[in-house]
This record gives structure tokens, sequence and C-alpha cells, in this order.
């Protein structure tokens, strides 16, 4: 399922970021936000290495906070920072 | 958290002999049970809450939600509302198609080019999609429907500037005009592959009681792995939209094509929508209870058809929840993707994983993919 990460960008380079969420940190193409003003400390909602969509602050702790309830749950993995979940063994 | 792995894909694996492929598997590791986190959950929590989960495809499955719990609680939506979700659909559908074929497609040596002729339409296409799923959301009074109206021209015009056509006497296959973005990858669909395969066996309404009963009996099995006996399932825009015309392009080109017809069918819809604030959604959303306290919400989306169905309990509190993603259908490991790779010659020459990889971003999954070529032992 498409599943989207929120990530805080730490360092743009052009189109591509490095973002950072949970400690895991991944390369991002800001490809689709290029016309938007995104920097350091930025929030952005990750889908397959691509930046989809500017977050503030609120709402990537908004999406994080449900991730967190989703993680509590046994059996469920760990969200990857590519936007993905390893899969549940029920 | 560990990172080793690359959960969360399918995995292609495609073992070769003599160049062409001798077999192919696919295996996914990506989670079909989110939905089980939604138990003990209020019902009216869930639809925003599938709306934040997936980002690419949010307001589609918000409207399956929605439809999904109304019936298991026995609430009738009023049609404005389901007007203004269709319209939410239809603006999501017509944005993911532009956004998956161009981002998602594996370019090669193209890809800087398609890539910087695309942005501007593609941003363009965003903020208008915003703006469009934003107004149909707050309601479909006149000063809405104006708005919607007006923010329709310029996502028409990015699907236009990128290669649509959208004059019907051009035919009902929108061939992208040459020189576009869309002409260089229709270019590329049939570059290295040769195949032919049967008309696609389209997942319609008319399966919807037989999902539903399949996914009754065994949510986290079927989820993960839906079919129905004796099928082999396909959904999305080349199996709705499939006709004789489609069939007499070749096998790649009618998938990409297929898509871009949806694309002007979806823009037609949110035209006629935003004119008269009502729509047809007939084929596009429909839901029904599915026994007592139970309910279901299905929706056809950019990658085609998706299911919800949920049990509430007396407390207006879900008790079981399950989602069929249509990605779960075309690459079910017996599945259309893995029939066609069957089919498969290439052409002399092919670099054997793009190829692959362009007929996999024809199926269009929802996630990504990894491609492992093996040659086979005693070849």
């Amino acid at each position: 399922m498409c599943l989207g990460i929120p990530m805080q960008v730490i360092h743009c380079e052009g189109v591509m970021a490095r973002c950072c969420t949970r400690g895991v940190e991944r390369r991002v193409s800001l490809f689709l936000l290029q016309h938007e003003d995104i920097g350091i400390g930025d929030y952005v909602m990750v889908h397959r290495g691509e930046a989809l969509q500017k977050l503030t602050p609120a709402e990537a702790a908004e999406a994080w906070a449900m991730y967190d309830e989703i993680l509590a749950t046994p059996g469920t993995p760990e969200p990857m920072a590519d936007g993905s979940f390893e899969a549940t063994k029920n | 958290m560990h990172v080793a792995s690359l959960p969360g894909t399918l995995e292609i694996d495609v073992t070769l002999a003599h160049g062409q492929i001798r077999s192919a598997d696919i295996y996914s590791s990506r989670n079909t049970g989110l939905a089980s986190h939604f138990i003990g959950k209020t019902g009216g929590e869930i639809p925003q809450r599938v709306r934040q989960l997936f980002s690419l495809c949010g307001q589609a499955q918000m409207a399956a939600a929605r439809m999904a719990i109304d019936h298991a609680l026995g609430n009738a939506r009023p049609r404005e509302s389901m007007v203004g979700a269709d319209l939410g659909v239809q603006a999501e559908r017509s944005l993911e198609i532009l956004r998956s074929c161009l981002l998602f497609w594996p370019w090669g040596d193209a890809r800087q080019t398609a890539l910087e002729a695309a942005a501007a339409p593609l941003h363009v296409a965003a903020q208008a999609t915003n703006t469009i799923i934003t107004k149909a959301g707050e309601g479909l009074g006149s000063a809405n429907r104006a708005l919607i109206l007006a923010a329709l021209d310029p996502l028409q015009g990015a699907a236009q500037a990128l290669g649509l056509t959208l004059d019907p006497n051009e035919g009902s296959h929108p061939e992208p005009w040459p020189g576009s973005v869309f002409a260089t990858l229709l270019a590329q669909c049939d570059q290295d592959i040769f195949l032919a395969v049967s008309p696609p066996d389209a997942l319609t309404a008319v399966d919807d009681e037989a999902v539903i009963a399949a996914l009754q009996a065994d949510p986290e099995e079927f989820a993960a792995r839906p079919a129905l006996k004796g099928r082999r399932i396909e959904t999305g825009a080349y199996a709705r939209l499939w006709d004789r015309e489609l069939a007499g392009t070749s096998f790649q080109a009618g998938r990409f094509l297929a898509r871009l017809r949806d694309l002007r069918n979806c823009l037609a819809t949110l035209r006629g929508a935003a004119k008269t604030g009502d729509a047809d959604m007939s084929t596009s959303l429909s839901g029904g209870e599915a026994g007592p306290g139970q309910g279901f919400g299905v929706v056809e989306c950019a990658r085609g058809r998706l299911y919800h169905l949920a049990s509430v309990d007396a407390n207006a509190c879900i008790k079981a929840y399950a989602i069929v993603a249509p990605t779960e259908w075309n690459f079910h490991p017996a599945g259309p993707f893995v029939e066609a790779l069957h089919h498969v010659r290439f052409a002399p020459g092919a670099q054997r994983a793009t190829a692959i990889a362009r007929m996999a971003a024809t199926f269009d999954p929802c996630t990504a993919f990894e491609i492992t070529l093996r040659e086979a032992a005693h070849a």
C-alpha cells in the first residue's frame, strides 16, 4: 500500500535532499516540490524516495503519532524511511 | 530500528534461459495488515486516518472508508457529499496518473530531459488538484463549483502540455502529440519486448459480492493475495477500458494509452460534475451492507478497484477492518503481471532488466519493486 513517511530535511543539494526520521537517513528527491520553498528543517511526506508534499511540523508530528500507535501493536514491524513496512507475520 | 533490508517492496525474480524468460516469480514484503490497527477506534476516526496514511490515494481510501463505515452503522450519506467525494477521487486519480506515468517510469537515459519537461506541468497539476479536492470537500455550492471549474483549466492544461490530446475526433485512444513527454514514453513502451497475451480479466462491480465474501472468510490472506477461483484478475485503467481498439495496439503501448484514456475520462467527469453539481457515480463509488454491523466501500482509484470492509460493535467502534488494494491483484504471484512475463520475447540486444522494469511500470504498482535476473543453471 502507498504509505507515506514524514521526514525532516537535513541537507539540500539541488533537487536532492538528505532526509531523516527516527535516526534513519535517506536520499530523497525534491523534484515534485522544486517550485516550493523547501529548506533544512522542513518536513516532507516521502514515498518511494520522492517527496510528495511539504508538511507542517504539526502534520508530521500527527502522522508520526499515528505510526507510533501502529508500532505499539504487537507484531507490527517498524516503518522504514523509504515509506514501507516490514512484512507482518501474524 | 534496523534498515538492513529493503522491505515493503515487490521482488520480481526472473530466470532466463537462452536469453529469454524461463520462469518468473513475485514475492511481496508489503504490509497488508495495517487495517487491524483500526480495531477499537470509533468509526468516525478511520476516514481521516486512512487519508493521512496512504500518500498516493488518500482521497480514494477516505471515500472507501466512509462508505464502509456508513453502511456498517446504517447511516445514509447525502448525495452532495458523495458527489464531492467522487470529485476528490477523480481529481486525485488524474494527478496520480500524471505523477505515476512520469515519476515512476524507468526512463533510462531520457530521464533528465523528460523530468525537466514535466516539472512545471506536474507542479501546476498538483496545485489545481489540491484546490479541487479542498473545494469539493467543502460542498458543491455554486461558488465552490466555479472555483473547481477554474482549477480544472490548469489541470487539463498541464495534462495537455505533457502530451494528452483531448479532442474526441482524435480517437478514443488519446495518442500523445508528437514530441511530447508522453510521446517519448509511448515510444519506449515497446522498445525491448514483444508479447501477446489474452484480454484482461477485469475486476468489476459484478465481482464485489464474491470479493467481500472472500474477504470476510479470510481477511488477512485475501488482503495479501486476493484471487477468485478460476480467474486471473486484473484491475486498473487497462482492465476497465480494454476494447478492440486497445487490443489493436501492442501490449505495453495499450496499457499506457489506457491510462491516458482514463485521464481524459476523469477530466470530462470532473468538468461535468463541477458544472451540474451531480455525477454518475455508478462506476466509481459503490458500497453496501455486508451483514449485521458490517459494511463495505469500493472505489475505482488510479490503480484500480479498492475495497474496504468494516465491522462495528454496538458502540460504533471498529471490531474488524480489512483493505484490499489494487496492486495485490495485479502483482499476485499467479496474477496478470507474472502471466505476462511468461509471454515476453526480448528483442535482440534488449536491456532485459530495463525492459522488465518498464513492463512492471505499465502495471503501475503503488510500491517500489526490485528485479532480479538469473540464468537457469542448465540452460
